[in-house]
Order: structure tokens, then C-alpha cells, then sequence
């Protein structure tokens, strides 16, 4: 990086380093500003709510009569309710529990309950945008690389069919592609199975299936430029030894191929978790959606859509710490 | 050991270029064969059909009496009877001295590690490079390369050795270490096949030597016969202008 690059003294240094914080503070001060002219209020203490939530679980009588015992189980105790020849038992947390014995209890009575602390919508959102990416990207590796070598395949049907998925993936829109996986193929695929009596597929793995193969098309382009990029002399030493198409890939070329496409590959997967985004149209709970929602309830826009691309970066900036340290790994061997 | 019968190989590049045209040549056991000719003369075309990494369009190639452009013939073990020395070494770049000289052994000849190591072992202290084993070959000078891929080659226990040019891509002052080394394998006995501008090659080692040109072997002989007396017109005139 530095090679051919001028040496500046110490004042230069310090003097633009400075310039850059100032005017980042600027920029912050500046949209700060602005929000105050149109009486917009932040309130932050807001958020935290969104990413930690306390849930009340209550259990409730289903019957009319009275609680005929209770007895300790563990940290619960079982409460058992006796009607008019009936009888119910419940388990309810011992620290929550709200009735005696010989109480009357009518349906709908809660006999006990307790606070949960539970992961908030923006952590769920997270967590499932994480989950659809690595999922995706683990299948769109598996196809991309398999689409690749079909690419530089001597064999016209393979050959053909590589380039038609290419084309067809790049050539449309991903928001596209999302509506027919999830119309059209979404609605065959279920109603075929439908009428074989077979389970339905979620939407989820609609979704998934979509960002997969959309990811694969372009994946498959970056392991064919870097098995192109390998010297033709590494497969025909390889080769020459004896070793099979196969070998050659495996031991060879593939190994060497890898280092190279690492860096485009991970510019793919960052935008596949961006892209993860346009899942929300398909009713997919993720991160964007998520914070659709809630907007919509908190009324605090400016915070919550900050925060979003907050989680977005960490997840990606992630990503890229893990590919730098795979290719320092790399390059070391 | 080897005989190539009116081999021809075309090239469109993007013109029509006969390469080859109905070479015709026999190698036997032991034997070390330079061929020698000037550049686009189709020697490293025709050294590169014998083991198949250029398909010859035409003509038959028999390496101990297996046809190599025969349909069912398993060009893969064929070609780990025959080791191959290259002009830009191709050597792995991701894979140390030791493991470029084992990885054959293992993958092809499906040897035990061990056995694989001593074995490297053995034919880089040969070469006299011992000492690089944990080395990457980025890290070693041309010369130091090439006998490393003439190590790699050997680890195969091949019939036959062919060298592509192999000291073409050398320092001048690495030629020398790489030439000794071919030149211990010649007085083992090995059966080698040697394109080369090494002319003082040529005439201490080899038993014959074929000179080519336009796709053709013009005139073939002892190097005596060939630096002394040839007899080709073609022949006289590069050799005039080389020697």
C-alpha cells in the first residue's frame, strides 16, 4: 500500500487527522440541527426496550370450582382445581403463585404467573437475518462452486446450463426473484405437496432458497475467474504426475484459486445480509422488517433506523474480521 | 520404450499451424534423446504429445507398447511412468519443497506419508536441497526450482524423464547446477527425452540427437555425426549460427 506514496511530516499528519474528526463531529451536529428545526424529539431510553422485553406469562383456571391442593415440585408447585366433576392441574412458579388452597376459582382466574426476561423484536430480527445469510451463503457456496466448474466444463450440457443460470439470476432483479419464489414456485410447490398430503414448506426456506440461489449465480462467476486466474502450468504439472481432472482441482488448483477469490467472495456475502433486507415483502420477520414494525409502534424513527444499520454493520464488519483473518491464515501457509 | 509413428498436431492460433507432420521416432530403454531446433520448430509440441498434455491429431504413440491415443487407455497412469520437467518449473506455490515432492506419491501412488517423506527426502538430498524441505518454493532461486521439480518428477519412479527447456528460464550462473543434476540421472541409466538449447549438453550426454524444424525431425544422429558432419542443409545453417 504504501509503495509510491510520499512521506509527509508529522504536522501534515496530525493537522488532516484532526480535520477528518472535526468534521465528522460536524456532520453529526449538523443532521442534530436540523431534527431540532422540525421539533423532533430523541428519546434513545426508548430502544433498549426493542432489544431486551419482560413478558408476563400467566396460567389461568380453564374451569369453575376450587383449588382442592397444592403441591411443591421442584421450583413449581401443582395446583389442582376441582369442579363440578371435574378437576384440573396446573403447574405454576412457586414464587408466582396467587391463590390458596380452598380458593374459588372461576375460567379465566389466573392462579399464578411470572416475569420473563426475553430477547426483543430487533434481536429476533437479528438473529433470524443472521441465520437466512449464513444459510444462504452456505448454500450458494456449494452451488456457486458447482456452477463454476460446470462453467469450464468440456461438456456442452453442463456448460450451457451454468450459463443460463448465470444469465437468467443476473439479468433480474432480486426483488423479482423473491415474488416468484414466493408466489409461483411457492404456491405450486405447497399445492403439489398439498395434494400428496406432505407437510408445506415455510416461507422462510422460500426465502432462503431465493438469496441461495441469487447468491450462487455470482459466486459461480468468482470461481471461475480465480480457477481461470490459476497458471495453466499448476494443472498440467499436476497432471503430468498422474494425478486425475479431479486430483488436480482438489490438491492443485482449487487450494491456490481459493486464496484469490477470497476478497470477492467476501464482498458477495456482505451483500447478501444487505440484500437479506428485501426478505421483509415476503412476511420473513428479519432485521429491516423487524424494525418496520417497530417504527410503527414506537413513533421514534430516526433512533430505530440508526440502530438497524448499527446491527447491519456489526453483522457484516464481522464478516469482514472473519475473511481477513482467513486470509492472513492463508497467505502464512 | 517409446515409439511415435506419423504423429501430426494442428494448431489454430487462430491461423492453421501444422506443428507437427508426420514425426515418426523411436526412444529405447536407457536411452538419452536431446532434441534440439530453433523456436517454432515444434520440439517441446512433440515432447508434450508423448505424454499426452498436447493431443496429437494424428498417428499412434506407444509408451511400452500401450497405445497412449488409444480411447481406453488411462492417460493417467501412463503419465505417472513418465515424469515431466518443465521451463517455468510449476512448481505448487501453496505447498512446501517437501510436500511438492510427496503430494504425487500420496495422491497417485497412493503411498503412506512416511514412506512418501523418506522417499523426498532422499531425492532432495540428491538434488542437494535437503536443507530447503520446509521451504516455499517462492523463496528458492530458479535453479534451486527446477531441480526441486526434478525431484518431484523422480518421487514418481518414472520409466522414462522428458525436459521441456528445463535450464531456458535460468540465470546463466543456474544453469550449470541444474545440467549436473540431469547429467548424474543420464550415467544412472535413465531413459530421458531432452528439448534444449544446451548444445554442450547435447554432446556429452546425449546417445542421439533429432533436429527439428517446420514440424519435422530433419535429421537425427550420434552428436558426433551431428556437430561434426551433418548432412541436412537446414541443419548446417542453425548450426552455424548457433555454435
Amino acid at each position: 500500500m504504501s509503495s509510491g506514496r510520499r512521506r509527509h511530516s508529522l504536522a501534515y499528519e496530525l493537522f488532516w487527522k484532526a480535520a477528518f474528526v472535526v468534521s465528522l463531529i460536524g456532520v453529526c451536529w449538523m443532521l442534530y440541527a436540523a431534527t431540532q428545526k422540525i421539533d423532533y424529539v430523541w428519546r434513545w431510553y426508548r430502544v433498549p426496550q426493542y432489544f431486551v422485553s419482560e413478558r408476563v406469562i400467566e396460567v389461568k383456571s380453564g374451569i369453575q370450582g376450587e383449588v382442592a391442593s397444592i403441591a411443591p415440585e421442584g421450583e413449581n408447585v401443582s395446583v389442582v382445581v376441582a369442579g363440578d366433576g371435574e378437576e384440573e392441574t396446573h403447574l405454576v412458579p412457586a414464587k408466582g403463585l396467587r391463590v390458596g388452597k380452598g380458593d374459588a376459582v372461576y375460567p379465566g382466574d389466573v392462579l399464578g404467573g411470572e416475569k420473563k426476561i426475553v430477547p426483543g423484536i430487533l434481536i429476533e430480527g437479528t438473529w433470524l437475518t443472521l441465520y437466512v445469510s449464513a444459510v444462504s451463503i452456505f448454500f450458494g457456496i456449494i452451488l456457486g462452486l458447482f456452477t463454476g466448474l460446470s462453467r469450464l466444463s468440456d461438456n456442452p450440457f453442463l456448460r450451457w446450463w451454468s450459463i443460463t443460470y448465470i444469465e437468467l439470476i443476473r439479468g433480474s432483479p432480486l426483488l423479482v426473484q423473491i415474488y416468484i419464489w414466493y408466489f409461483v414456485l411457492g404456491t405450486l410447490i405447497n399445492n403439489l405437496l398439498n395434494k400428496s398430503d406432505l407437510p408445506q414448506i415455510p416461507t422462510l426456506w422460500f426465502g432462503i432458497a431465493s438469496m441461495a440461489v441469487f447468491t450462487g449465480a455470482y459466486v459461480a462467476e468468482i470461481v471461475r475467474a480465480g480457477i481461470q486466474s490459476i497458471h495453466r502450468g499448476q494443472s498440467e504439472a499436476a497432471r503430468s504426475l498422474g494425478m486425475n481432472a479431479y486430483q488436480s482441482m482438489r490438491h492443485i488448483v482449487l487450494p491456490q484459486a481459493f486464496r484469490r477469490i477470497l476478497p470477492p467472495l467476501a464482498g458477495q456475502f456482505i451483500s447478501l445480509i444487505k440484500d437479506s433486507s428485501l426478505l421483509g415483502i415476503i412476511a420473513i420477520r428479519e432485521l429491516t422488517k423487524a424494525t418496520r414494525e417497530v417504527v410503527t409502534v414506537s413513533l421514534q424513527p430516526f433512533e430505530i433506523f440508526f440502530v438497524c444499520s448499527l446491527l447491519y454493520l456489526l453483522l457484516t464488519f464481522g464478516l469482514s474480521l472473519l475473511t481477513n483473518y482467513l486470509e492472513r491464515k492463508l497467505v502464512q501457509s | 520404450m517409446i515409439k511415435a509413428v506419423n504423429v501430426s498436431k494442428i494448431f489454430y492460433v487462430p491461423q492453421r499451424l501444422l506443428a507437427l507432420s508426420n514425426v515418426s521416432a523411436e526412444i529405447s530403454r536407457g536411452e538419452v534423446v536431446v532434441i534440439i531446433g530453433p523456436s517454432g520448430s515444434g520440439k517441446s509440441t512433440f515432447l508434450r504429445c508423448l505424454n499426452r498434455l498436447e493431443h496429437a491429431d494424428s498417428g499412434h504413440i506407444y509408451v511400452d507398447g500401450v497405445d497412449i491415443l488409444a480411447k481406453k487407455t488411462d492417460i493417467n497412469s501412463a503419465r505417472a511412468e513418465m515424469g515431466m520437467v518443465f521451463q517455468s518449473f510449476n512448481l505448487f506455490p501453496h505447498k512446501t519443497v517437501l510436500e511438492n515432492v510427496t503430494i504425487g506419491q500420496t495422491v497417485v501412488r497412493r503411498r503412506s506419508r512416511r514412506e512418501a517423506e523418506d522417499k523426498a527426502m532422499a531425492l532432495l538430498t540428491r538434488v542437494g536441497l535437503a536443507a530447503k524441505a520446509a521451504a516455499y518454493p517462492d523463496n528458492l532461486s530458479g535453479g534451486q526450482q527446477q531441480r526441486v521439480a526434478i525431484a518431484r518428477a523422480l518421487a514418481m519412479d518414472p520409466k522414462v524423464m522428458l525436459f521441456d527447456e528445463p535450464t531456458s528460464a535460468l540465470d546463466p550462473e543456474m544453469v550449470g547446477e541444474v545440467l549436473e543434476v540431469m547429467k548424474s540421472l543420464a550415467r544412472e541409466g535413465m531413459t530421458m527425452v531432452v528439448v534444449t538449447h544446451e548444445m554442450g549438453f547435447a554432446r556429452e550426454v546425449a546417445d542421439r540427437v533429432l533436429f527439428m524444424d517446420q514440424g519435422q525431425i530433419l535429421e537425427e544422429g550420434t552428436p558426433e555425426h551431428f556437430f561434426k558432419a551433418p548432412e541436412n542443409e537446414r541443419t548446417k545453417l542453425f548450426l552455424s549460427q548457433i555454435l
